[in-house]
């Protein structure tokens, strides 16, 4: 079960009586709705600090407006666009184009290096740099279909709910995003390419 | 097909297809061509990787801390809007009271009072601002007052 589809799950139970003023309803959602906000945060400003705003930010926005999630949509996808919202109004207030997880980059080749294991360590330094590419190199839209469709296990016609575009359309941005990080690959780690024996 | 059509299908193909198990003319492909099934392998590992580094991201801190400082956070914005819709309204009886008070005098060198002129209030909602129109008793003069707007999620 996706990541998604278990919070939608859970929702499902919790919202209405969090809606109703339930507040051990209400704390059980945020505390569940936490990690996936921070997660989707980080895609979207791409810098750990800048997501645990966005993500404290999005608490607030429960506490204050869950009576307005209507239900005509799924609580995932409001969730996703409120999350979406306060990124933008971050990045607004900051003044300043999206930066790089370089310290995630950081964190994930410390981790390995402590564990002392050479082929973790280039696996991980790979993953960060593929992260890297993920989350500076691709243009927003891109980025956003790619983390939802191949990382998040979302289908398509979810994915174009989500970012109200249509399926068409975002199977376009999956296009464009894989061949973009696959070429990277490609191009990063040109051994692959030399492989070709067959 | 040869390796580098199979390269251009890898590039934008679904990770369900990167499989020798997969049918269809790649997977034909990459049951067969060692070198090719290598560079899907490591697509596949490392786009597992980057699953694997995204869904193990967290929040730092403690969840229970985090809940506590939003629910204060939302009672005193909550307490900061109530505040401030108090404020707008006493402003505005205040103004009307300004508005239809001299209307109510006598003008100079009339002993008959001026009828007060019927005071017409109406509002007008703009995008991202709200606006009171107030015709006073005077028709040369119109009030034209921008209220605060509360921001929607």
């Amino acid at each position: 079960m996706s990541d998604t589809t278990s919070l939608e799950a859970v929702a499902a139970d919790l919202v209405p009586r969090a809606a109703r003023g339930d507040a051990e309803a209400l704390d059980r959602l945020l505390g569940r709705c936490r990690p996936s906000v921070y997660r989707w945060a980080l895609v979207q400003t791409g810098d750990a600090a800048d997501a645990e705003d966005v993500a404290q930010e999005v608490l607030v926005r429960l506490h204050t407006s869950l009576h307005r999630f209507a239900g005509r949509s799924r609580f995932t996808t409001w969730l996703y666009q409120v999350t979406r919202n306060e990124a933008s109004n971050l990045r607004r207030r900051l003044g300043r184009r999206l930066h790089l997880a370089a310290a995630l980059a950081r964190e994930a080749q410390a981790g390995t290096e402590a564990r002392d294991d050479p082929a973790g360590r280039v696996h991980a330094e790979r993953v960060a740099a593929l992260a890297e590419q993920l989350l500076h190199g691709l243009p927003p839209r891109q980025r956003e279909v790619f983390h939802l469709a191949d990382l998040e296990g979302c289908t398509l016609g979810e994915v174009a709910e989500r970012l109200g575009m249509s399926p068409v359309t975002a199977r376009v941005h999956l296009f464009h995003a894989r061949r973009a990080l696959r070429t990277g690959i490609v191009e990063r780690w040109p051994e692959m390419a030399a492989r070709e024996d067959g | 097909m040869n390796c580098a059509d199979a390269r251009q299908l890898m590039l934008e193909a679904d990770l369900a297809e990167l499989s020798p198990d997969a049918g269809g003319e790649l997977g034909a492909h990459l049951a067969t061509c060692r070198a090719c099934r290598g560079a899907a392998d490591e697509i596949l590992s490392l786009e597992a990787g980057l699953a694997g580094w995204l869904a193990a991201a967290a929040p730092r801190g403690d969840t229970g801390a985090a809940l506590a400082s939003a629910a204060a956070t939302a009672r005193r914005r909550a307490r900061q809007r109530r505040l401030a819709g108090a404020l707008t309204l006493a402003a505005a009886a205040v103004l009307a009271t300004l508005l239809v008070l001299p209307a109510r005098t006598r003008m100079p060198g009339s002993s008959a009072p001026v009828p007060a002129a019927p005071l017409g209030g109406f509002s007008v909602a703009s995008p991202g601002r709200e606006v009171m129109v107030v015709q006073p008793a005077d028709p040369r003069f119109v009030v034209v007052w921008y209220l605060p707007t509360r921001r929607s999620s």
